[in-house]
């Protein structure tokens, strides 16, 4: 192998230049083999001779009286060598274990060592990416790179995730940073990335980073990059395998949740006061205790018989069954291998992954499977060109029996002593209609009414299959060595197809041909399964072409130069979704024709029609077209000099072509005091101060400029007609955010110490806020119009550290950041009554998103939370609520973290290590739920606090929780309360996040002679536990409205590279 | 060499595709959305009979004297409709919207851009005629907001009293200052008048769009608010002339049927239908005992327009809607009425009495028992008689009764029961006219009227 390598560099040698003495090599790692990127090649007098590309190659003449060079890279130790008699140079260096690697930043354009950039950056590789374990790919950034704040806080369930990348930088648009998937902005689903095809992440958080990417980075720019194969690398094989193991969900954590011994004092104090209805015509759901209670209240049985069946009901506890039945162990098992292989020209990778997880509840499932296959060829020196192509394929099943299943019609919650199992057989459980009046449908010539969740095991799951593909090509063209010439292509397309076969035998189907049964016994619908299937598609075109020049000049100054422009189309389409009724699998036959618009008399009683097939279709067809240019002057390494400019047009809909684009820009620049002749001390190996300021934009494509209108049809008329849906707005602008970032990067002790500190101010200018308009305009819709302002300011602090380096060794990562955001024009202001509920409106000079409170006065001596009208103090609520007014509220603060970060450590002893996260979020309050009594009477839904409640007079010294109310009352009663000070809490808690054990066969011992090459095994727990909390109500703050904690859980995996 | 041939090559492409950028920008990102390219589009906003033709204002009607709310039926209602019908003071007590002045206002909006967007097109007969339909919906929501927020019409004293924000601009900011009552009425005559010199007859009409007899017809209304009896006179008499309507012979409809009225009747000149409050349903506004009362035996419109439930209350079902919309467009029956009540005032009594009788003759089972005086103001008042029992929930009777007002002869107060007591609002009471909604004060700085 090494002797094509070395003829075929002689031959390359004579075809170009062989003239002059010119030398040329490989800069390659000695224990790796692969090519090191950027390696400096000096001459003696510290001149730089040469730096070495992407692929490692080096080219440069020999100055007159020059024999020898030093070569040098961060991470490997320096090496002179004789450049005397040779033309080609072929070069090892070793690893410097005592340094830390060198960070290299991706943006998605360029590559450029963290050292010649002055924007504000986070990157993760590899390494740190590989020690957790997760089937995607951004779970695995959090506490790993900084500034990133995963919010999990929005709707109680625990997979739906925000990422605020340095606060907000607007406040009705889209929030989400943008995502660049190796180089191409990425428009699928995040789960098609598999974790094991990323080679790093860079994270862009100022506007030198932003504005490379323009209009759709204003909240910043997340880059992935995949491994590639690289030129002359031996063929390497990587096999990783997984298991991860969840627990089933805490069912005790849930505060809603009311003991049965307290649930059914409650129903029986309500039966006294004619609380329920005896004879509703809709057999609306009610509980067992209150079917016996008109059972003994019409002697229907005895009062021994009653309390029987009350004491085995009292204690009862469905979360029980709910564990037992509905739950499991959640086991994910993934199965990753991937081959690369580098020759001299052509290189190549593929990987195959296949991810099956099986969640927590039952008969829910989820397989993935992801195919790559890169390749890149180098025709000449002058082109080189790659292809890249990705297949994902997913399934997720859903099944029918979530504990939010069971939860009957009309209520909001089950009775806590239901049961889901007696004697050996699946019990029946009220769904939408009493338990008698199901239980006795047969008896009328119905099907079996009754619901009994076990039974429905495994029926009635939904599938969504998405299957996506990603192909794209890349060209270089190097005619003269400082100049490349890139034009590169990528088709993204995805469907997804949302399927759900309803099993004859469920209570689903059997519900809907005995609701639509007629008076005369006959069927609406034939019986047999129904089948519901909906699809939509989307696919993206991107095309750009890119040239760049980097050169060299007298050595001492540095310049690189890019310059571009971009296509970029996306395209989603909506289709009719289709309802057949009467399925047969076998056949695959089904009926669809029924009278949508007739209402059919139903039973037991009302009218009803039947659910027409969702027959919505719609194209959405986003276009852009961009041009940009970044240029970067490096002056003898210690000056640096950046800047980008870049226009975004869109087909923003309705807006003159002129308006259609936006400039963005920034400008940038650091210094390097370290490497001046007056700094002192030796030890500090790089004191890099830089300052960035730009403009980035953000994108609303709901409003435009122009007039534009919105067609229907009459049912009156018969003629189309058409409504106003935008009122001209001439002085529309894309949101603007001006970002001023300020840094220090310290490199201490040739490396082990590295420092960074920054402080930044986003100014959020030009934002879609919701103006107030007067009607005699006649437009009456919510009007938006660029006059909103947000602005954010906040510091970051990363300091990485080997603290200490020996045979034990100790590593350790910290990541803090503060950001506060403040509104500070908005001129819509909103009814006090909005501001207590689960997300604020924005409101100026507040964050925005806050916590807001009405004042508490009290119990009174019935039990009945206070009010203050004026200067009295009674229980007139309805007063209050029309006298309220903003200033009455009281302010807390953000409901965002203003202080968060994670500390890291990670300990090495030989071929073991353990890692160790903690993670602290402070600075934000939540609201803490509580009882509800309209909820709990009407809808089952109550709340622990209910045990601590008013009971007697005197009580309202102990406690502020209201008693049970007598009679009729209002629901502003319950507002009062819940929307009261003491329920705002401070959200501060501080937790373990993960940790990560290692053990590496490669760092024994046994390296060098372990067949198996590099193999490890490691053992990874996440969500271990809260190490302390700011407050004492049982509930994980960063997750307030969740009714399960956090799932614990822990993976087991294996990892061989050979 | 063969770099630089590369390098041209790729130059010339860049050049290529640079120059199809524009029009590939141009795309709709959203496929129902649509901007406005052509007389179509504009038409099509105009025969959005939600908006333009719905929803005329229905405060002045649930403030008539006519019917009754049950006591325990208030409490649902909305604040400001609860205070309309018990002719409260402070209207709206911060409610917002005051969906009577928003709705009325878009349709102006409406108007407003078509005639905007009309500029662009080259001036054929669909020009016209939109233009010219423009221009009424405009003058349509004009009339229905004067008679609501202004004070009636006194031609000694309307070039100083209050009238509304006139406006003739698209532009959803331009917020015009209250101008005179004088001006208001004349922008709509005005309006009425170009729209009646651009009105082209075309095919394609329906009775959502405006005709020529529409047109007119709304003149007419206009001069007769505004006392000007000969014009009204003379539109309406064009309009019996030249129609196509006919009036409906109510003994021939049947007074069993639901809804005896067939929705775009040979009657109706123009459909339009009265916002739909809960405050005004059929079942819940409940006709007085001494209205139904003044009803002769023979007028047939008695079992035509009402009908007894079974707990002896009265219901209205007369809409020329066919349904429990409220019918608030024009009939050839209102200008009979328009052409026989100025005909009196101008002193022809005979005239009128003529008119009068043709329209009576379709609405009685027989007209020889009826006497009618001769001397003008009895007359009058047979007439005005005859209105109120014709325009029943037609959206009419508030302004009549504030023109009547303005005459000595005719104005009188009118008496509600509320909670067991007899409240009374007498002629020119403040209350006649309803305020500015707050939040057009708050954001406009517009006069408000004095309660």
């Amino acid at each position: 192998m090494k002797s094509y390598i070395l003829s075929a560099m002689f031959a390359m040698a004579f075809l170009i230049g062989a003239a002059q003495h010119r030398i040329e090599g490989t800069v390659r790692g000695q224990d790796s083999r692969s090519v090191i990127a950027a390696a400096v090649i000096n001459g003696p007098d510290n001149r730089v001779l040469s730096v070495s590309g992407t692929d490692g190659t080096f080219s440069f003449i020999r100055p007159q009286g020059v024999d020898s060079v030093l070569i040098s890279h961060l991470g490997y130790q320096a090496k002179w060598f004789n450049i005397a008699d040779v033309n080609t140079l072929d070069v090892f260096l070793s690893v410097n274990n005592n340094e830390l690697e060198e960070i290299e930043i991706s943006t998605g354009y360029f590559t450029v060592p963290k050292n010649r950039s002055t924007g504000s950056f986070e990157s993760a590789d590899n390494r740190l990416l590989n020690q957790a374990v997760s089937t995607d790919i951004l779970s695995r950034l959090e506490g790993v790179v900084g500034s990133l704040n995963f919010d999990r806080r929005t709707d109680g369930h625990s997979h739906s995730l925000k990422l605020r990348l340095r606060g907000l930088s607007t406040i009705n648009s889209d929030e989400t940073p943008l995502i660049i998937l190796d180089n191409f902005p990425f428009n699928g689903s995040l789960e098609s990335i598999n974790p094991n095809d990323v080679e790093n992440i860079t994270v862009l958080k100022d506007a030198a980073a932003t504005s490379i990417w323009g209009a759709r980075a204003g909240n910043g720019v997340i880059v992935i990059n995949t491994k590639r194969a690289k030129a002359n690398e031996p063929t390497k094989v990587m096999a990783n395998i997984s298991y991860r193991v969840e627990t089933k969900p805490d069912l005790n954590y849930n505060p809603y949740f009311i003991r049965s011994s307290s649930f059914i004092p409650m129903e029986e104090s309500l039966f006294e006061r004619g609380f329920y209805t005896a004879n509703d015509p809709g057999q609306s759901p009610q509980t067992p205790i209150v079917e016996r209670l008109f059972d003994l209240k019409e002697n229907r049985i005895s009062f021994s018989e009653y309390e029987t069946l009350r004491n085995k009901m009292v204690g009862s506890d469905y979360r029980r069954d709910i564990e037992r039945y509905l739950l499991r162990t959640g086991l994910n098992s993934q199965y990753f291998v991937s081959l690369t292989s580098g020759g001299e020209k052509l290189s190549t990778m593929v990987s195959l992954g296949f991810d099956k997880n099986k969640d927590s509840q039952i008969d829910n499932e989820y397989q993935r499977a992801t195919l790559s296959l890169k390749n890149s060829y180098k025709l000449n020196s002058i082109i080189d060109f790659s292809t890249n192509v990705n297949y994902f394929h997913s399934r997720r099943w859903q099944g029918a029996l979530n504990p939010n299943d069971l939860i009957p019609r009309g209520k909001m919650a089950l009775y806590p002593y239901a049961s889901l199992m007696e004697a050996g057989f699946p019990a029946a459980i009220p769904k939408n209609h009493r338990l008698d009046y199901a239980y006795n449908a047969q008896n009328i010539g119905l099907l079996d009414w009754e619901y009994k969740p076990l039974a429905e095991k495994g029926m009635n799951r939904t599938l969504v299959e998405m299957p996506e593909y990603r192909v794209s090509t890349a060209l270089n063209i190097k005619p003269i060595p400082a100049f490349i010439l890139t034009l590169m292509y990528e088709k993204q397309a995805g469907k997804s197809n949302t399927e759900t076969l309803y099993d004859k035998n469920s209570y689903y189907v059997r519900n809907e041909i005995n609701r639509f049964t007629q008076v005369d016994g006959s069927h609406i619908f034939p019986q047999g399964d129904i089948l519901r299937n909906l699809t939509s598609s989307r696919n993206s075109d991107f095309f750009r072409i890119n040239a760049s020049y980097e050169q060299n000049i007298l050595d001492d100054h540095e310049i690189s130069l890019l310059a571009g422009t971009e296509w970029n189309r996306r395209n989603e389409k909506i289709i009719p979704g289709t309802v057949l009724y009467g399925f047969d699998r076998d056949v695959g036959t089904g009926q669809t024709m029924f009278d949508y618009t007739k209402r059919y008399p139903t039973l037991p009683n009302g009218t009803a029609r039947i659910t027409s097939p969702p027959s919505y279709y719609n194209e959405f067809d986003d276009r852009f077209l961009s041009y940009y240019f970044n240029g970067a002057y490096l002056f003898r390494k210690k000056y640096n000099i950046t800047t980008s400019v870049r226009k975004d047009m869109s087909n923003l809909f309705g807006v003159q072509q002129n308006q259609k684009g936006v400039p963005l820009w920034s400008v940038g620049g650091a210094w390097d005091i370290a490497k001046e002749n007056f700094f002192p001390w030796n030890s500090i190996n790089s004191v890099r101060l830089r300052a960035t300021y730009g403009s980035s934009g953000n994108l609303d494509k709901t409003v435009t400029a122009l007039t534009t209108i919105y067609y229907s049809t009459s049912s009156l008329t018969e003629n189309r007609f058409a409504r106003i849906e935008t009122p001209p707005n001439p002085n529309l602008r894309w949101e603007r955010v001006n970002t001023l970032n300020l840094g220090t990067d310290l490199i201490l002790q040739n490396n082990r110490i590295r420092l960074t500190v920054e402080w930044y101010k986003k100014n959020g200018k030009d934002l879609m806020g919701l103006r107030e308009l007067d009607p005699t305009g006649g437009y009456l819709n919510a009007y938006r119009i660029n006059y909103a302002e947000l602005k954010t300011y906040g510091a970051d602090i990363s300091l990485h550290a080997k603290v200490v380096d020996k045979k034990f060794s100790w590593e350790t990562s910290l990541f803090a950041s503060w950001v506060r955001d403040r509104i500070s024009e908005y001129s819509e202001e909103p009814r006090p009554q909005t501001m207590v509920g689960a997300i604020s409106h924005p409101l100026i000079n507040r964050p925005r998103y806050a916590i807001y409170s009405y004042p508490w006065q009290g119990l009174d001596n019935a039990g009945n939370p206070l009010v203050k009208v004026g200067d009295a103090v009674s229980t007139d609520y309805v007063a209050f609520n029309s006298d309220l007014q903003l200033e009455d509220l009281i302010y807390h603060g953000p409901a965002s973290p203003t202080f968060f970060g994670n500390l890291r450590n990670r300990f090495s002893y030989g071929s073991f290590s353990l890692a160790v996260n903690l993670r602290w979020k402070s600075g934000f309050y939540y609201r803490s739920p509580s009882i509800s009594y309209g909820d709990l009477f009407n809808s089952w839904k109550g709340h622990r606090d209910f045990d601590n409640r008013w009971q007697k007079p005197g009580d309202e010294k102990n406690t502020d929780i209201p008693s049970m109310p007598e009679g009729s009352f209002s629901y502003l009663r319950d507002v009062v309360y819940l929307a009261s000070e003491h329920h705002v809490k401070r959200g501060d808690n501080i937790r373990i996040q993960d940790m990560f054990f290692e053990y590496n066969f490669a760092l024994g011992k046994r390296a060098g002679r372990a067949k198996l090459g590099n193999t490890r095994i490691f053992v990874h727990a996440t969500n271990i536990g809260i190490i302390w909390k700011a407050n004492n109500d049982g509930l994980d703050p960063d997750i307030p409205f969740s009714l399960i904690p956090e799932q614990k859980n822990i993976s087991f995996g294996l990892q061989t590279t050979f | 060499m063969n770099r630089y041939l590369i390098l041209l090559n790729i130059y010339a492409c860049c050049f290529i595709v640079s120059s199809c950028s524009s029009e590939w920008l141009d795309k709709k990102p959203d496929q129902k959305i649509a901007m406005i390219t052509s007389i179509d589009d504009l038409q099509a906003l105009l025969d959005n009979h939600g908006v333009m033709n719905s929803n005329t204002p229905y405060m002045g009607e649930l403030s008539l004297p006519y019917y009754t709310i049950k006591e325990g039926e208030l409490e649902q209602l909305s604040t400001p409709d609860r205070n309309t019908y018990m002719w409260k003071n402070d209207l709206y007590e911060g409610y917002d919207p005051i969906v009577d002045w928003d709705w009325n206002y878009r349709k102006i909006f409406y108007a407003n851009v078509v005639l905007h967007e009309l500029d662009r097109f080259p001036v054929d007969d669909v020009s016209k005629n939109t233009r010219s339909a423009a221009l009424f919906f405009r003058a349509w929501a004009n009339y229905h907001l004067v008679q609501l927020f202004c004070q009636g019409f006194d031609r000694t004293t309307a070039h100083s009293v209050l009238g509304l924000p006139i406006k003739t601009t698209a532009d959803i900011h331009d917020i015009p200052q209250r101008s005179s009552l004088l001006e208001t009425y004349q922008h709509i005559v005005d309006d009425l008048q170009e729209s009646l010199y651009h009105h082209v007859d075309i095919q394609g009409s329906n009775l959502i769009r405006p005709n020529a007899s529409a047109i007119r017809a709304l003149l007419s209304k206009v001069f007769l608010l505004m006392g000007d009896y000969e014009k009204s006179l003379h539109q309406a008499e064009a309009i019996i002339k030249n129609t196509n309507a006919a009036l409906l012979d109510y003994k021939q409809l049947d007074e069993t049927a639901k809804y005896p009225f067939s929705l775009f009747n040979n009657e109706v000149i123009f459909h339009a239908s009265i916002l739909p409050t809960n405050a005004m349903t059929v079942s819940r506004l409940l006709i007085n005992q001494e209205f139904y009362d003044s009803y002769d035996d023979f007028d047939l419109r008695k079992k035509l327009f009402f009908r007894h439930e079974g707990d002896g209350t009265l219901r209205f079902k007369g809409s020329y809607c066919e349904s429990d919309e409220y019918f608030s467009g024009i009939t050839l029956g209102e200008i009979y009425l328009i052409a026989a009540e100025c005909n009196v005032r101008i002193g022809k009594g005979d005239k009128g009495v003529e008119f009068l009788m043709d329209f009576l003759r379709k609405r009685y089972e027989r007209v020889d028992q009826l006497q009618l005086r001769t001397d003008k103001l009895a007359l009058l008042k047979a007439v005005i008689e005859e209105r109120k029992k014709e325009l029943v929930l037609r959206g009419l009777g508030w302004g009549d009764l504030k023109r009547y007002n303005l005459e000595e002869d005719l104005a009188m107060p009118i008496v509600r029961s509320l909670s067991g007591q007899i409240i009374e609002m007498p002629a020119n009471d403040n209350r006649y006219t309803m305020p500015i909604p707050e939040k057009v004060v708050k954001l406009s700085g517009l006069v408000q009227n004095i309660r």
